[in-house]
């Protein structure tokens, strides 16, 4: 559903585009895990944004709208291609020398990331990177609030072990 | 580490590796953005004026000529190695509230699953009109006492049918169902509405997907009020057609809502206007107790105005309450004089295509326009 911002008119769309194509690009490629995936999410998502300006340009919050349709877009692929890719279950090989160290375990977070399915990916992104809340993600993603819980909780319990695994290591 | 560390753990990762994203791609995906937008503003426009775009083929590319528009180039040159493949058209377009999709020409029609007492049915759940092997669209409106319950039951002829199918507006959650006899349903919420596709073909499914977008020919809303009729008449008469359609409507809550839209020739509105003009006058109020109706029907033709700007406007509005009567402005020779008339058979035999049949339901008191509107059997 699309909240219109009552009397006030939208913005061009290229100059909005332009303004907002960074930080749409930074969203996707943490969406996708893949840089040329962000570029092909953004570029779809911008088309489809371009053609329903009118509206879109008037609701609250125009990048929610297309991040949302970013992250639609980049699940929807995935069952497109009939599910034929597969997560990988974890990255191994790049643990970091000195555990307690900050990059590694942003690294860390990474290869959790990496490992998850993508609804669940998206679930975790909307949460630690966009800071919605359960109801808000459920919105997105067309799951229950009780999918997204159990999304988030199963995230948070693989980057523990990724990090249990890396100071046992 | 508990689990507050955890979380900032995680934002951090986060925060850190979209820094690593390489931004300098941000040229490259706005002029992909503008190209792609062009191309498809030029697809569209091809099949809404044909005459106004030609497609030049050769030399392994494809160029794309765009007639008028102010904001499109002229040419623009596409790769067609980076096109996915198109499924083959004709097509022809479906809209429901404020979504308007494209989905095969030969398709015919049928109902999609709705709320009904605490359950959810679909009246038909299977194709009513046209080949029933082909496709069919279906919308949440009874337009059959033949009912099935949705999700399908298991070993139902519709878990192992393959026809495709388009629902406008059902209620179905956003999702993916593959039935035994591999049809795909795939549901998206898009323009404040449900759309689901269904089919073997996932280049079909994705097409009908990606064509969704905001309904164009109709108003996807009246509000609360009715629109008035119009002869569209002047004393020097009306000038070259401009476009005409037919919108219907039904009461949504305190509103009326878009059901159907269809563009027409304007010369089907003026035989349906001068059809109901020749119908039996009503003098007094026999509406449904003083209720509006549950549904309209806005049959509408524009013309330029020789000696004005604004376009003219003929307008045959078909109120299908109890009698069923059409609203057709002020009397062009007695300007206080409101035309309204008893719905007939000529006045609507122009109009109701196979797509209205499964639409909109005839009068209670009108029921002998039930082979051209949902009689009150179905």
């Amino acid at each position: 559903m699309v909240t219109q911002a009552p009397d006030s008119a939208p913005p061009e769309f290229a100059a909005w585009a332009e303004a907002r194509v960074v930080a749409l690009l930074r969203f996707a490629y943490v969406v996708t895990g893949s840089q040329e995936a962000a570029e092909d999410a953004v570029q779809a998502a911008l088309v489809t944004a371009c053609e329903k300006w009118s509206r879109i340009g008037r609701t609250d919050d125009p990048e929610r709208y297309v991040r949302r349709m970013v992250v639609n877009g980049h699940i929807s692929a995935w069952r497109r291609v009939g599910r034929r890719e597969s997560s990988v279950a974890a990255v191994r090989g790049q643990v970091a020398a000195d555990p307690g160290d900050a990059v590694a375990r942003r690294d860390a977070v990474w290869r959790m990331c990496s490992g998850l399915p993508r609804q669940q990916r998206a679930a975790v992104v909307l949460r630690f990177y966009e800071d919605l809340d359960d109801s808000e993600i459920a919105a997105v993603l067309g799951v229950t609030e009780g999918t997204v819980r159990s999304h988030i909780h199963r995230a948070l319990a693989a980057l523990r072990r990724e990090i249990d695994r890396e100071e046992e290591a | 580490m508990d689990d507050r560390d955890l979380e900032r753990t995680l934002r951090a990762g986060l925060a850190a590796r979209a820094e690593k994203t390489d931004v300098r791609a941000a040229g490259r995906v706005l002029d992909a953005t503008r190209r792609a937008v062009v191309v498809r503003r030029g697809r569209r426009r091809a099949a809404l004026a044909a005459a106004a775009v030609a497609v030049l083929v050769g030399g392994g590319a494809t160029a794309v000529v765009v007639g008028g528009g102010d904001d499109d180039p002229q040419q623009v040159a596409t790769d067609p190695t980076s096109a996915p493949p198109e499924p083959a058209g004709p097509w022809r377009t479906e809209s429901w509230g404020g979504l308007t999709v494209d989905v095969p020409a030969d398709w015919g029609y049928g109902g999609a699953p709705m709320h009904s007492g605490g359950d959810v049915v679909a009246c038909p759940g299977a194709p009513e009109t046209g080949d029933g092997d082909i496709g069919w669209v279906g919308r949440p409106i009874l337009s059959s006492d033949m009912c099935t319950v949705y999700p399908w039951l298991s070993s139902s002829p519709q878990e192992q049918s393959t026809t495709p199918y388009v629902w406008l507006g059902a209620a179905v959650e956003p999702g993916v169902v593959t039935y035994a006899g591999g049809l795909v349903e795939e549901t998206v919420e898009v323009e404040g509405e449900t759309l689901t596709v269904a089919s073997t073909d996932p280049a079909l499914r994705q097409h009908i997907i990606d064509s969704a977008r905001p309904v164009e020919e109709c108003p996807d809303s009246w509000g609360d009020t009715i629109p008035a009729g119009n002869s569209g008449m002047t004393d020097e008469g009306r000038g070259d057609p401009i476009d005409a359609v037919v919108c219907s409507y039904r009461r949504e809550g305190n509103g009326y809502a878009l059901t159907y839209a269809r563009t027409v020739e304007t010369d089907v509105v003026d035989r349906s206007w001068q059809a109901q003009a020749a119908a039996a006058r009503i003098t007094h109020d026999d509406t449904c107790m003083g209720e509006g109706p549950d549904e309209f029907v806005v049959v509408e033709a524009r013309y330029t105005d020789r000696f004005g700007s604004e376009p003219l406007v003929q307008r045959a509005v078909f109120e299908m309450g109890c009698a069923g009567e059409v609203d057709l402005g002020p009397d062009f020779l007695d300007n206080g004089n409101q035309i309204r008339t008893r719905m007939t058979r000529a006045g609507v035999t122009p109009w109701a295509d196979a797509g209205i049949a499964t639409v909109v339901h005839a009068p209670t008191d009108g029921q002998f326009l039930a082979p051209l509107l949902i009689g009150l059997q179905g």
